[in-house]
């Protein structure tokens, strides 16, 4: 007998999550009129966290799906397995969410195969519900189901971006940069250093992105500051830790590194 | 001092801090300036950060704008005005970065135009030297030029110089011997200086990338305003022959070309990355499939068969196998491809969609090249150009095992129209690269050029029918030949005469490129693919 793997156990205390704008509000009253969700935006820039403090603010369970380009319709929605003789249907993950009435969350879903995507549509516009061809039933979404999808539009898209049909059944958020107000107090809640070394990480994050495209190809994430920050907080100096965390994954190349240590040295007080 | 960095490693700072791109070199004056694109550091700069950063406020401030209103030959207006300007600038910069320019006067002004009111009265204004200069007449060249660039087609690059020598490409002038890459050895006639220019060429190529899709600017060596001279070997390879197809005798010439592979020079200068997001949507798609495999251990269906059998050997006390499913498995292929690329003297020729055939070419092939490597393709990438049948050139732009990075990008920047095209040559010693690289698969022979074969003793239909001839040899090996032709004027027949066999495809320019590309590539495969097949099956030709 299959058992369904667990739903993620809620968290004790609420994901730390800063709004900077009104994507709470507009979450909210989505979730309450059973809408879908688009979140729109780069990298590292707090997509999984917002999920997750708004699924603790609501009460409920969320289950999330790393897409990618081999995901397939069943790896969603659930397979027939063959044992001893006889066959059983497991759910997929979606199919779990939508009984169970819980935030699925769809990470990176320009990943996935147009074919694969076309499936959420009917959990997507005013129908809400699933249908599953090979149990030939279709699953209606109980209260609190709640599809989100995420995707990253700028410059690491390599596919088609999400088809029209798609798009126009969801309610976008975009989350960009948080201001340098907000993302100061997230360095340093997150990882406890003080305020004046975080905006200093802050400001070489801002650098980044204003280079972006103009000689850069990737701006350092909220999360790479962050790491910076916990390394910091370890014992590592501001330019070795800054160095590991941002600049190194950022770029291979050693011009580009040169031209980054310069920039983050002008930022960086010895 | 040891440890200032170079000062090109100041370029990303300072185009952080302008949100523009800006490229940091070492001047030659006594205060650093910029026209908005170089930022030229004082001489004896030992710490460039203060200087840096003033000059790229500036820019972000639009001080350089306020300036061209500025009444020309008053320099100490001037002066006052620009020291006025950059504290104002100064103070729009985050605080963590403003303790580099302590030495600058607090602001004073809130607008340009409370700078020149106050420049104008006779208050003392202090001008320390980290405050650097503004140069009107620089500054005016570096926009005149932009303007003429984005206004499309009107520029002539063979407008007149000081030069005495014309027109080195069509003319039966003798080109010197020996023609060299070398970049530090092509002097440009003109009346600036050739630092200025080298910075203001590069400037113009950045400002294409910078502004993503703007119209071209330029490039600053039109081949007949270039003198070349002989110079130093840069040879990379020792020279290899090829044969060449002589139509009377209907035989081929063994030994007849020499192609010997050199190393271009590079711009000193950053060059920014291409968006080629365009262009990597078009190509991800790439020999893209899905194929079901069958009778395995997981999978969106069950395989019927697999399934039955199972079952049937269970009922009969035997243990089945796992391996019961259908599973979809992408099928896309890895390519490796050989891009030769046209620099010779005809790509300096205008183009109808605006500057030049080379920019053009250029800018195809740097985003052709970023896409592929992206995306997982080996490539490489070489300019091409030769001086009779001993002396064709392939500059060594990338290899395979090399990445994309800012040197291969400055060295493409770098090549300069000049001297013919030898087709023949070029494409034999293409077919032989990817031959001879191991880890290829699906080979892929992509000449950026406008298909027209010119060179001593090589012309017309005789160089026309030894081109086909290397592309025909390069496809009955199993090696798909593509030819595009980017921004040249339409000689949609001479493209056929000589590459219709294979496939060929003219774009306008990078737009209509990116909508064509891959499925001239998919065609030149699937054309490989049946030559390959024919001609192993029938007679070989000597």
């Amino acid at each position: 007998m299959h058992e369904p793997a667990p739903i993620k156990a809620l968290d004790p205390e609420r994901p730390f999550y800063l709004a900077a704008g009104t994507e709470e509000t507009i979450f909210r009253a989505a979730h309450e009129r059973g809408l879908a969700v688009l979140l729109k935006g780069p990298t590292g820039c707090g997509k999984t966290r917002f999920i997750e403090a708004m699924a603790f603010d609501l009460g409920i369970d969320l289950v999330t799906i790393a897409c990618h380009e081999d995901l397939t319709a069943a790896d969603l929605v659930g397979r027939h397995l063959l044992d001893d003789g006889s066959t059983t249907w497991v759910d997929g993950p979606l199919t779990r969410a939508v009984r169970a009435g819980a935030i699925c969350y769809l990470d990176e879903v320009v990943e996935a195969r147009q074919d694969t995507v076309v499936v959420l549509h009917p959990l997507a516009d005013h129908r809400r519900e699933l249908p599953i061809d090979r149990l030939d039933t279709t699953v209606p979404a109980a209260t609190g189901f709640t599809l989100v999808v995420s995707y990253n539009p700028g410059y690491q898209s390599l596919l088609k971006d999400l088809k029209d049909s798609t798009r126009q059944r969801m309610v976008a958020i975009e989350l960009g940069w948080p201001t340098g107000e907000i993302e100061t107090e997230v360095i340093r809640v997150e990882t406890g250093i003080d305020a004046s070394t975080a905006s200093q990480l802050v400001a070489i994050g801002q650098a980044t992105r204003s280079a972006q495209r103009l000689g850069l190809r990737e701006a350092a994430s909220t999360r790479t500051l962050v790491t910076a920050g916990h390394l910091i907080a370890a014992g590592v100096t501001p330019m070795a830790a800054v160095h590991a965390a941002v600049v190194e994954p950022l770029t291979d190349d050693p011009r580009v590194q040169q031209g980054l240590v310069t920039l983050v040295r002008a930022h960086l007080e010895s | 001092m040891s440890d200032r960095p170079a000062s090109a490693d100041f370029s990303l700072l300072a185009t952080a801090v302008a949100s523009r791109p800006l490229v940091v070199i070492d001047g030659d004056r006594d205060r650093t300036w910029t026209d908005g694109v170089v930022i030229h550091l004082r001489r004896g700069c030992a710490n460039p950060y203060a200087e840096v950063l003033v000059q790229a406020a500036l820019v972000r401030s639009g001080a350089l704008d306020a300036a061209m209103r500025l009444p020309r030959g008053r320099l100490k207006l001037r002066r006052r005005f620009t020291a006025l300007e950059a504290s104002r600038a100064v103070g729009l910069l985050p605080p963590t970065l403003q303790r580099h320019t302590t030495n600058v006067p607090p602001a004073r002004s809130s607008s340009s135009a409370e700078s020149l009111a106050i420049a104008r009265g006779g208050t003392a204004v202090q001008d320390p030297i980290e405050v650097g200069e503004i140069r009107l007449r620089a500054l005016a060249a570096t926009r005149a030029r932009a303007t003429d660039a984005t206004s499309g087609g009107d520029v002539d690059p063979r407008a007149p110089s000081d030069s005495p020598n014309q027109n080195v490409e069509r003319e039966s002038t003798e080109l010197p011997r020996f023609l060299n890459a070398r970049r530090s050895a092509v002097t440009l006639r003109r009346r600036r200086s050739s630092s200025l220019e080298r910075a203001q060429g590069t400037a113009s190529v950045l400002g294409d990338f910078a502004s993503a899709g703007a119209a071209g600017q330029p490039p600053l060596n039109a081949a007949d305003e270039v003198a070349l001279e002989s110079l130093p070997d840069g040879r990379l390879s020792d020279g290899r022959w090829f044969p060449e197809w002589d139509q009377r005798r209907r035989s081929y010439r063994a030994r007849w070309c020499q192609v010997v592979v050199v190393s271009p020079d590079q711009l000193s200068a950053h060059v920014p990355l291409p968006d080629d997001v365009a262009m990597r949507r078009a190509l991800v798609r790439l020999h893209d499939g899905y194929r079901n495999q069958r009778r395995q251990p997981g999978g969106a269906d069950f395989d019927l068969d697999a399934v039955i059998e199972h079952l049937v050997k269970r009922a009969a006390g035997s243990s089945g196998s796992g391996d019961l499913f259908v599973d979809q498995r992408h099928r896309r292929r890895d390519l490796t491809a050989q891009v030769c690329l046209d620099v010779s003297g005809s790509a300096a020729d205008p183009s109808p969609s605006g500057a030049t055939v080379h920019h053009h070419q250029v800018t195809a092939a740097h985003l052709i090249v970023s896409a592929f490597e992206v995306l997982g393709h080996r490539t490489a990438l070489h300019g091409f150009r030769s001086n009779g049948r001993t002396d064709v050139q392939m500059l060594a732009v990338k290899s395979f095992d090399e990445r994309l990075d800012g040197a291969a990008r400055s060295r493409l920047h770098a090549l300069a129209p000049a001297g013919r095209t030898r087709l023949g040559a070029a494409i034999r010693w293409g077919r032989r690269e990817l031959a001879l690289d191991r880890s290829a698969s699906h080979r892929l022979l992509l000449v950026l050029s406008d298909g027209f074969a010119y060179d001593h003793d090589y012309e017309g239909l005789g160089a026309r029918l030894d081109t086909r001839r290397a592309l025909l040899e390069a496809r009955a090996s199993g090696t798909a030949c593509l030819c595009v032709s980017v921004g040249a004027p339409d000689d949609h027949r001479e493209l056929e005469a000589v590459f219709g066999s294979t496939a060929f495809l003219r774009a306008d320019g990078a737009d209509h490129l990116v909508a064509e590309l891959r499925p001239a590539i998919e065609r030149a495969f699937a054309l490989a693919a049946v030559q390959s097949g024919e001609i192993q099956g029938a007679h070989r030709s000597a």
